[in-house]
C-alpha cells in the first residue's frame, strides 16, 4: 500500500518539477515582448517570434512540443472564432525548424471537435507544417494536483503536462464574461469535465490554469479579432482585421498587450493583475522593451 | 457449391453492414458522402409499408422494388445471403449446436407461419395509421441494437483498455492500434443512450432464440422474411427433388436453414427457403437441385384458402397455412393499432418536453416516416438524439428525440438529414437547418445562477450558436448574499432567434436540471397550444452571415 502511494506521489511529483524546469526565462538580448504587423499571418508569426529570441530560445533539439490554439467553435478564420491556422501551422513549422521531436496540436472544443478542427482550417494547416493534431481524449485526462487558489485539483490531458515545452497560441477576442479572453483563459481548452463550472470564478481559475501550464512562449493572434458576440462571434460585422501577431516569452505581458488591440477603451480583464500580483509575469513594461516590426507583403 | 459461394457472399455483407455502420459517423464535413443507409433502402418491408402509410416513396426507396424481384426469380436469398440479423442468427446457431451433435429432425412446424401473421399486422398498421415497421423490421432493428445497445459498452471498453494498456509494457504496441481504431471508427466523444440496456436485450434475446430453433427469429418471427416468402412462393424458383436417388436420410432437411422440408418429395416449401444450399450440398446421392419454374401465380392465396376447392394442386407449395381466421385477427389488430395508438396522447401532441429531429414536421407526419431504425442516433455528433420510451404514445416508442441532458444539436450540421431512410428528418440544406426551429429555450430564473444567486455566469450565451445571438445578457442590479449592491449579467432569450438547439441546456453549469431548457414550442411545421410561429414569423434582426 505505502508502495502505491509513493509511486502515486512520484507520477505526480514529476511532471510538475518539470513544468517548473521549463518555466520562462528571459534572455537579456531579446526584448520582453514584440508585436509584428503585416498581411502575411505566416511571415509576421515568425518576425514576432524571431525578435524575442527565436524559436530555439524556446525548443531545443528533440524537445516534445504542445501547441495550444483555440478550436474551440464551428466557425472559419474569417469569423475570427478560433485562432488563425498559418499563426499556429508557423508556429509548428518553426518548432520542427528548431529540431523538435514531436509537435502536437489538439484543444477540448466546445462545437463538436471534427467540425471545429476542419471548419477552422487548423488541423489541415498543422498536418500540412508537419505537426501532429489529435482530438481531446476526455477519458485519458487525470485528476492533478493543480495548487490554484480557486482550482486545487482538476483533470488534465496528459498531453499538456508530458511535454517539455507548451505553446500557448490564443486568438485575441471578445468575451461575454471576461470581457476580452486572450492568453490563461486559453489553457481551459487543455483540461476535462464540467469546465463551465469556472464561469462563476472565472478571473482566478483562469490564473490558477496559467500558473499550473506556464508556457514557454505565448503568440497571440491579432489577425483577426472579434470585437463583438465573443467568444464564438458567427457574424463578419463584428471582426477587425488587424494583421498583428503578439509573441512574448512573458505570458502576462503578451496578454497585456493584446488587450491595446482592441483600441484605448479597451479594459483590462482583472485576471492580468491577479497573475501579476502572482508572479506570473509583468503588465507594464518600458517603451524600449516592445519591438514593433512591419512586415510588408511580397 | 451454392452453399460455397453462399459463405463467402453472406460473410461479406455482414461486413459491408457492419462497416457502414461504423461510417454512419460524421467526419466534420458538411456532407457524409457515402451511402451509408443503402440496407435500408433495399428492405422492401420500409419501402412498402411507409409507401402504404405515406402513399409515396422517398429518396432511393424504390431500389426495395429490386429486392422484390430477385426475390421472385431466386427465392428468400436475401434471408439466406444478404441479411445481416439472419447471418448472425445463424452464427448463434451454430455456436449452439455444434455440428458433432446427434442429428435430429428439423423439419417445418407450424410456428413458422406466425411470421405471417406478424408480417399482416404490420401491413394492416401501416394502412390504418400506425407504422410498426421500426419495431420489428430485421435491418431497422439491428441498425437500433447496434447503434444505441452495443457500440457504447463496446467503445467504452476498447478506449478504458487501451487507456490502462497504455502505461504498461504492452503501450508501444496497443497504442497504435488504439490509435488507428480511434481515427477511423469513433466519435471524439464517446456516445451514450437512452435505454442501451433494453436495446442491447432485445437483440441478445432474440439472438439467443437461435439456441431455441435454429434461426427461431428468420422463421417464426421476421416479418420482413414473410414478406418475401410470401413473393418467394409464387415466384419462379424450384428444387427439383429426385425421387430415385433419395435414400430417405434426411440430411439436407437436418442441415436446411429454413426448415422448408427439402426431403418432402414434392412438399419443399419455397417460403421457408433461404436458398442457403445446404441441402444440395448434403446429399450425398447429388439427389437435388436448384432450378427454375413458372411463376405460380395460382399461389398468391395461402394455400388452405384454396384448399376447398383444389386440395390437390396447392397442397404441395405449402408454407402459408396460416388460417383464415388467425389472419383476420392479425390484420384486426394491426388495424386497430393505429386509432388506438393515436388515441394518446390527446390532439396527437406530445409532451412539450419532446423536441423531435430538426424539419420532422408535425409529430404525425414524423411518426408516419420514421421507421425507429436509430440512423440518425448513430451519426449525431452531438449524441442528441436518443430513443424514446412511451411519454408520447404508443406509437412513438423508440422514435428519436433531442436529450439536451445527454447531448445537443450541433447548429450547423445537417447529418441526420443525410442518413435518414424515409424522409421523417427531411434533408435540410445548411442554411434552412440554421433557420429550422425546434424548440424554444427558457431561463428557469429560480435555478439560473445570475438571477437567483448574483453569480457570474454567461455560459448559455458564450455557447449560443445563432448570430445575433439568441440568448443574450442584461445588466440588472442585485443583492448579493453579503448585502452588497452588485452588478450582474442575466441571460435572456429572444424568441425569434432561438432554434432550440439545446446547446445551452446541454452546458448549462447547474447541477441536475440545467436553468436553460428546452421545449418544443413553436417549432417549424408544428401548430398547437404552444405555437410561437405567429411571432417568430416577424423578421429577423440581421442575417446569419454564412461563409462556404
Amino acid at each position: 500500500m505505502r508502495l502505491t502511494l509513493g509511486a502515486a506521489a512520484a507520477g505526480l511529483a514529476t511532471p510538475l518539477a518539470r513544468m517548473g524546469e521549463t518555466a520562462w526565462a528571459e534572455a537579456p538580448s531579446s526584448p520582453l515582448l514584440a508585436v509584428a504587423h503585416g498581411p502575411s499571418p505566416a511571415a509576421i508569426t515568425r518576425a514576432a517570434i524571431d525578435a524575442v529570441g527565436g524559436i530555439a530560445r524556446f525548443v531545443s533539439r528533440g524537445a516534445r512540443v504542445v501547441v495550444k490554439p483555440n478550436i474551440g467553435w464551428d466557425r472559419t478564420p474569417e469569423q475570427a472564432a478560433n485562432t488563425n491556422p498559418e499563426v499556429v501551422a508557423t508556429v509548428v513549422r518553426m518548432c520542427l525548424e528548431a529540431e523538435a521531436k514531436s509537435v502536437l496540436v489538439l484543444d477540448n472544443t466546445c462545437n463538436d471537435a471534427r467540425r471545429c478542427y476542419l471548419r477552422s482550417g487548423i488541423a489541415e494547416a498543422v498536418r500540412a507544417a508537419g505537426g501532429t493534431v489529435e482530438f481531446f481524449e476526455e477519458n485519458r485526462a487525470k485528476k492533478m494536483a493543480l495548487g490554484g487558489e480557486v482550482l486545487k485539483e482538476w483533470a488534465v490531458h496528459p498531453s499538456f503536462v508530458e511535454a517539455d515545452v507548451r505553446i500557448n497560441v490564443p486568438i485575441a477576442k471578445h468575451h461575454g464574461l471576461a470581457n476580452l479572453t486572450l492568453g490563461m483563459k486559453n489553457w481551459m481548452g487543455a483540461i476535462a469535465g464540467n469546465r463551465n463550472r469556472l464561469h462563476q470564478n472565472l478571473d482566478a481559475s483562469v490564473v490558477d490554469l496559467g500558473a499550473f501550464f506556464r508556457p514557454s512562449l505565448t503568440v497571440i493572434d491579432g489577425v483577426r479579432i472579434l470585437t463583438r458576440g465573443g467568444p464564438q462571434g458567427g457574424s463578419l460585422a463584428d471582426v477587425r482585421r488587424l494583421d498583428t501577431v503578439i509573441a512574448s516569452a512573458d505570458p502576462v505581458a503578451a496578454e497585456a498587450r493584446a488587450v491595446r488591440l482592441h483600441g484605448p477603451g479597451a479594459i483590462q480583464p482583472a485576471c492580468i493583475s491577479m497573475a501579476e500580483s502572482r508572479g506570473l509575469g509583468r503588465s507594464r513594461w518600458d517603451q524600449a522593451e516592445e519591438r514593433q516590426i512591419e512586415v510588408p507583403g511580397s | 457449391m451454392l452453399r460455397k459461394i453462399r459463405i463467402p457472399v453472406q460473410l461479406g455483407f455482414l461486413l459491408l453492414f457492419l462497416y457502414l455502420l461504423i461510417r454512419t459517423l460524421g467526419t466534420g464535413e458538411d456532407s457524409l458522402g457515402s451511402p451509408v443507409r443503402i440496407f435500408l433502402e433495399i428492405d422492401p418491408l420500409v419501402g412498402l409499408t411507409t409507401w402504404l402509410r405515406t402513399g409515396a416513396l422517398h429518396g432511393l426507396l424504390a431500389l426495395s422494388g429490386i429486392t422484390i424481384l430477385l426475390s421472385f426469380l431466386l427465392g428468400r436469398f436475401f434471408c439466406g445471403w444478404v441479411c445481416p440479423l439472419g447471418t448472425l442468427s445463424q452464427i448463434t446457431a451454430r455456436i449452439a449446436r455444434p455440428r458433432r451433435e446427434e442429428r435430429t429432425s428439423d423439419s417445418w412446424r407450424p410456428s413458422q407461419r406466425w411470421k405471417y401473421l406478424v408480417l399482416g399486422a404490420v401491413v394492416a398498421g401501416s394502412l390504418a395509421g400506425s407504422l410498426w415497421t421500426g419495431l420489428l423490421d430485421p435491418l431497422c432493428l439491428l441498425i437500433r441494437s447496434l447503434t444505441v445497445g452495443f457500440a457504447p459498452p463496446l467503445e467504452r471498453i476498447l478506449r478504458g483498455g487501451a487507456a490502462l494498456l497504455a502505461s504498461g509494457p504492452l503501450g508501444t504496441l496497443s497504442e497504435p492500434a488504439y490509435r488507428w481504431l480511434r481515427d477511423n471508427t469513433l466519435a471524439p466523444r464517446a456516445p451514450s443512450y437512452e435505454q442501451s440496456a433494453l436495446m442491447a436485450s432485445i437483440l441478445l434475446l432474440l439472438l439467443a432464440l437461435s439456441w431455441v430453433r435454429r434461426r427461431f427469429w428468420c422463421r417464426v418471427l421476421c416479418p420482413l422474411g414473410a414478406l418475401l416468402g410470401a413473393v418467394a412462393r409464387v415466384g419462379t424458383l424450384r428444387l427439383r427433388q429426385s425421387e430415385s436417388a433419395c435414400s430417405g436420410c434426411t440430411l439436407c432437411t437436418f442441415h436446411c436453414q429454413g426448415a422448408a422440408d427439402p426431403d418432402r418429395m414434392g412438399g419443399w416449401r419455397p417460403s421457408e427457403c433461404f436458398v442457403c444450399g445446404n441441402c444440395t450440398a448434403s446429399c450425398a446421392r447429388e439427389g437435388l437441385s436448384f432450378g427454375f419454374g413458372r411463376p405460380r401465380l395460382s399461389a398468391i392465396f395461402p394455400s388452405d384458402w384454396v384448399r376447398r376447392t383444389k386440395p390437390a394442386t396447392t397442397a404441395t407449395i405449402g408454407g402459408i397455412e396460416v388460417g383464415r381466421r388467425r389472419l383476420l385477427i392479425a390484420i384486426g389488430i394491426g388495424a386497430i393499432s393505429g386509432p388506438i395508438g393515436r388515441a394518446s396522447p390527446s390532439r396527437g401532441q406530445p409532451p412539450a418536453s419532446l423536441i423531435r429531429p430538426p424539419g420532422a414536421g408535425t409529430e404525425y407526419e414524423f411518426l408516419d416516416k420514421c421507421v425507429r431504425c436509430g440512423e440518425c442516433m448513430k451519426v449525431c455528433p452531438g449524441n442528441g438524439l436518443h430513443p424514446i420510451a412511451l411519454e408520447a404514445g404508443p406509437l412513438a416508442l423508440w422514435t428519436p428525440a433531442l436529450r439536451f441532458a445527454h447531448g445537443y444539436c450541433e447548429y450547423h450540421c445537417t447529418l441526420c438529414g443525410q442518413v435518414c431512410p424515409t424522409g421523417a428528418i427531411p434533408l435540410l440544406s445548411q442554411r434552412e437547418k440554421e433557420r429550422t426551429v425546434v424548440g424554444l429555450a427558457y431561463v428557469d430564473v429560480p435555478l439560473c445562477l445570475p438571477y437567483a444567486y448574483a453569480t457570474p455566469c454567461i455560459v448559455c450565451e458564450e455557447h449560443c450558436p445563432t448570430s445575433p445571438k439568441a440568448i443574450t445578457l442584461v445588466e440588472a442590479e442585485v443583492r448579493g448574499f453579503d448585502g452588497a449592491q452588485k452588478s450582474v449579467r442575466q441571460p435572456r432569450v429572444d424568441p425569434h432567434l432561438c432554434v432550440g438547439c439545446g446547446i445551452c441546456e446541454y452546458r448549462c453549469p447547474v447541477e441536475g436540471d440545467a436553468a436553460i431548457r428546452v421545449y418544443a414550442t413553436g417549432r417549424t411545421g408544428e401548430g398547437g397550444p404552444f405555437d410561437f410561429s405567429l411571432s417568430r414569423a416577424a423578421p429577423r434582426g440581421r442575417e446569419t452571415e454564412e461563409i462556404a
